[in-house]
């Protein structure tokens, strides 16, 4: 105790000095933090808009389907049996088929290729609609005779508003060419760009009278009551047969099948660009490993200073039978202090920060539509929610610390290794 | 009795053509209660002698012996032991710790010592005896070189050592207030029968001192007792 006290008042010594260090430790610290924070909550986003937004967790699709974006063919369809939706109600949280069309929307004299999406009613158990936003005068259409939700991206560019009648051209499932005249139902966000810069909702029997598809999909999506189970969930369902628990007859276990399907997952689908989270979240690691370095060896400077500074009080204190151990961590503790203030002021910034922009989310709208059409195929939504995350506060805190303690250890030893004949009168 | 028998001490620095004898052979025996005066020229071994008897550094040569105890034979923590708990150091200038008070810097002393006492009364009590009692709370900033001087001295008696090492405590004073932190070390010896060993030039701790020892490149060369002293 009196040894940190003493340790307190040498750091009061020199305020500046003190203060410059505690300064450069709490923004290593706050770097971390926040860094982290954001690019978790950035990739947190890409995945859940990925689940709620496009895939589900699994989705099964036609093998070999393309990623091209408005590339949707509708050529090479799956079968889902009524064994494999027994098998499906019975082992996912929901599911629900979607046929997904690139037909051209033309809308006076104006033509522009979209991305369809033909949904069931069972749509919204799969994909979350809480930040849709359909505009005035719109409703979220039910059947072919309530028309179309076209997106706001689409709806902008052809000047579409809710009750106007919009052609639909499409390649049918057996490739002959089909064309119809439908009502805009309404004009929506669905507060995601790869969504609001291409997407017609289209309900499934309109979606079948254009497509031509009869009962068959390009798409299943699947919510599963574990995430982490998706490439489980997606083997078992494109294998063959599936099992189905309550047959007693094995000739319908042989037809329980989703015929010719692969399938994606949330992972898979986001991979690409968590990988790229990952290259960022190294690279961050890799500032704050050199910022906390900086601040090691601003540590180290500043006890190796007032260790010179103070050798005339090392060797009285020595002399009057302070022994090197306790000489070594009188330093110890100034350094460790350093690391302390620091820390807390980083966790304290960094925290509230990230605590900030997790509770209200940072609003990239606009930065978004700076970039123009890069983001339009990110699975991303404009609002970032950072991920706040506890843990992260208490390893940037003990960063700190053991830093500062290990930067103050070589000083320490200077001061400690004083001889204490020469020190008193230096 | 004695407090501290130094026998055939050296003390060399450097090597081979570069080396130095500081100090040569010294034989000397300090009796407890004494109130003894190193002196001698610059370079004469003055401050190395009283460093080889206030166990801050280890002869070359030879052996000293505190209270009985042969100090060569000690390792770093047990002569640290040694120092906090039968030596006090009173110096030159002060070496006081700045960011302490008054009060504090005399506690600091007991901390050490492994004291278990009621350390601030103890401390308070001794800062009272030197006449500071309105000055317990200051920084030594605060205080003029007297007054330092005077907590130095509260700090150095306050653990009741055996010995009490003065490396020049007059030479940063004036000669009233010099005087005047003379006769409070005197009066303490003469109170308490604390052993004072003093290396100085100043002729009027040479007055006060009841034995002078006289060096001379590193060598002693007179040792003598004052029957008159401090008059």
């Amino acid at each position: 105790m009196f040894l940190a006290r003493l340790g307190f008042w040498n750091l009061m010594r020199n305020k500046l000095r003190t203060l410059l260090s505690v300064v450069v430790i709490a923004s290593g610290v706050f770097t971390l933090i926040s860094g982290q924070g954001m690019i978790g909550g950035l990739s947190l986003n890409i995945i859940m808009t990925q689940i709620q937004t496009v895939s589900g967790h699994v989705a099964l699709q036609p093998e070999d389907y393309p990623k091209e974006p408005l590339s949707h063919p509708v050529d090479n369809l799956i079968t889902i049996d009524a064994d494999a939706e027994q098998w499906l109600d019975t082992n996912t949280v929901a599911w629900t088929k979607r046929i997904q069309f690139a037909p051209e929307a033309i809308f006076g004299g104006d033509g522009l290729r979209v991305k369809a999406i033909g949904f069931t009613d069972k749509d919204e158990t799969v994909f979350n609609r809480d930040d849709w936003d359909i505009r005035e005068g719109g409703k979220m259409p039910a059947t072919a005779e309530d028309g179309v939700l076209v997106a706001t991206g689409p709806a902008d560019l052809l000047g579409l508003k809710a009750g106007d009648d919009l052609t639909l051209k499409v390649r049918t499932h057996k490739g002959a060419l089909n064309a119809m005249s439908v009502k805009v139902a309404g004009v929506f966000s669905g507060g995601s760009p790869i969504v609001d810069s291409q997407v017609v909702m289209v309900p499934w029997d309109l979606a079948q009278t254009l497509v031509r598809n009869g009962d068959k999909t390009s798409h299943v999506n699947i919510l599963l009551s574990d995430r982490f189970d998706m490439n489980d969930v997606g083997q078992q369902l494109t294998g063959y047969p599936l099992p189905i628990a309550d047959l007693d007859d094995p000739k319908r276990v042989s037809e329980a099948v989703v015929n010719d399907a692969g399938f994606v997952t949330w992972e898979s689908e986001t991979r690409a660009l968590i990988d790229i989270q990952q290259i960022r979240q190294n690279a961050l690691n890799f500032i704050t490993f050199i910022l906390l370095m900086v601040a090691g060896f601003g540590i180290a400077n500043t006890i190796l200073m007032a260790a010179y500074e103070r050798i005339r009080e090392v060797g009285t204190l020595r002399a009057m039978g302070m022994t090197r151990d306790k000489v070594l961590t009188m330093f110890v503790i100034e350094g460790a202090m350093l690391g302390v203030v620091g820390g807390v002021l980083g966790v304290l910034a960094g925290g509230a920060m990230v605590w900030n922009y997790a509770t209200y989310g940072l609003d990239l709208t606009e930065a978004i539509k700076e970039s123009g059409e890069a983001n339009n195929n990110m699975p991303f939504k404009p609002i970032i929610y950072f991920d706040f995350d506890p843990s992260m506060l208490a390893l940037g805190f003990a960063f700190a610390v053991v830093m500062a303690i290990v930067a103050s250890i070589y000083p320490a030893i200077v001061a400690s290794r004083m001889v204490p004949a020469d020190a008193v009168r230096a | 009795m004695s407090i501290c028998e130094l026998k055939g001490v050296g003390k060399d620095y450097g090597s081979g053509a570069a080396l130095v004898s500081a100090l040569k052979s010294i034989d000397l025996t300090i009796h407890a209660g004494e109130f003894t005066v190193f002196m001698g020229p610059s370079g004469s071994g003055k401050t190395t002698l009283l460093n080889q008897v206030g166990c801050l550094d280890v002869p070359t040569r030879g052996t000293v012996h505190l209270e009985g105890t042969d100090v060569g034979s000690l390792g770093q923590r047990d002569l640290a032991q040694l120092r906090a708990k039968r030596i006090g150091f009173i110096f030159q200038s002060f070496n006081l710790i700045p960011v302490l008070t008054a009060q504090e810097n005399v506690e600091l002393a007991l901390q050490l010592s492994g004291f278990s006492g009621d350390m601030k009364k103890a401390a308070s009590d001794m800062l009272d005896s030197v006449g500071l009692a309105e000055f317990k709370r200051r920084l030594p900033n605060q205080m003029s070189g007297g007054q330092q001087q005077r907590v130095a001295i509260a700090r150095a008696l306050v653990k009741n050592p055996a010995l009490v090492i003065a490396d020049e405590p007059t030479a940063n004073l004036d000669s009233k207030t010099g005087a005047q932190i003379l006769d409070i070390m005197r009066d303490m010896n003469e109170k308490m029968g604390v052993t004072f060993i003093f290396s100085t030039h100043d002729p009027m701790v040479m007055e006060r001192a009841k034995r002078i020892v006289v060096l001379k490149d590193g060598e002693l060369h007179e040792d003598r007792t004052q029957t008159q002293a401090g008059a």
